[in-house]
């Protein structure tokens, strides 16, 4: 059975630093370094959700002139739900991922449970 | 230069190759560099941007292979669409027909007045006339063209005469099934000049054609009967 996507630590150690904010556009070195994830390992992970459209892109002008422009993310409404439907998930490993699916709760996050 | 501008150029190569700007993702590794503080964190950050840059190339690069395979592929079926259709046009135009009707009886009994003929316009340019063939001319005159169906009788270079109320061709004695019974020509005799053919009406006795109007150009026939009814 092939793993379920989006469910390695990586991937929910990210999720978890975009849900803290999740209306606010960050930096990747900004996550890379919230996360512990090296840019290798980051990035790709951000190609893959930004495929899925789960995470919008965007370049961002500079504060200063003549620096150049600045990528940043965010989770999409798509995304924010999925990160949230994963977390709870791995939250609570006994139960089954079809039960997570179907309930995914919000109030699970930030250590409420 | 210090390692740190080191792990700048290369992680710049790799991004960017010889073009001013590289792929999304490898400029966005790239724009973050400066973000590093200490010489670790700039190698570290330059190693998985190197990573991050090859992906996304080999990605572009299999994107565009897909992209080439597709337009080959069409491209490979607008090559031979259009040769089938050339084909099948080439095809028909050996067959190009007109359909046109007999208006007066010079043909008969062969063609009665109002026979449905269908006209093959193309063959004779290619297979050029025989004698015996009905065609379909064009005859200029005064009052405009004017179409008519008449029998080859004499090429280019055949001499003809009449004698006795008979058709001599190259001093014999053609023979003519295809007339109606009692059947007799007068003509003055000549040579068919190049380029052009003498015709006769089948119907003699009431037949204009080539005793009358002389040979006809060749130019002006315009097709070979193929059937009619």
């Amino acid at each position: 059975m092939p793993r379920r996507p989006d469910t390695s630590p990586q991937t929910l150690l990210l999720f978890r630093a975009l849900l803290a904010d999740p209306s606010q556009w960050r930096y990747g070195y900004d996550l890379s370094r919230e996360t512990a994830l090296a840019s290798g390992t980051l990035y790709p992970i951000l190609i893959r959700l930004a495929d899925r459209e789960f995470l919008e892109t965007r370049w961002e002008p500079p504060e200063q002139p003549g620096r150049p422009p600045r990528h940043v993310y965010r989770l999409t409404d798509a995304g924010a739900d999925h990160a949230r439907e994963r977390l709870a998930a791995a939250a609570k490993p006994s139960a089954s991922s079809k039960k997570a699916a179907t309930a995914p709760t919000p109030r699970l996050l930030g250590g409420a449970r | 230069m210090t390692t740190r501008t080191v792990a700048r150029r290369v992680l710049t190569l790799v991004v960017r190759g010889r073009g001013a700007q590289g792929g999304v993702w490898g400029e966005a590794v790239l724009r973050e560099f400066d973000e590093t503080v200490t010489t670790w964190q700039a190698l570290r950050w330059a190693a998985g941007g190197i990573r991050v840059a090859m992906r996304e190339r080999r990605r572009r690069a299999a994107d565009a292979r897909r992209a080439g395979a597709r337009w080959r592929r069409v491209s490979r079926r607008i090559v031979i669409g259009s040769a089938t259709a050339a084909a099948v046009l080439a095809v028909l135009n050996q067959f190009v027909v007109t359909i046109a009707y007999e208006p007066s009886a010079g043909m008969q009994p062969t063609l009665r007045a109002g026979s449905r003929i269908i006209v093959d316009r193309i063959s004779l340019h290619f297979g050029g006339l025989s004698r015996g063939d009905l065609v379909q001319i064009s005859l200029p005159t005064p009052a405009g063209r004017i179409s008519a169906f008449k029998r080859v009788v004499g090429l280019p270079g055949d001499q003809i005469s009449c004698r006795d109320g008979f058709l001599i061709r190259n001093g014999v004695r053609v023979d003519e099934p295809y007339l109606p019974a009692g059947s007799t020509i007068d003509c003055r005799a000549l040579t068919v000049p190049a380029h052009e053919v003498y015709v006769l009406g089948d119907n003699r006795a009431a037949s204009a054609d080539s005793r009358i109007w002389g040979p006809v150009a060749e130019r002006d026939i315009t097709g070979r009967v193929l059937v009619f009814s």
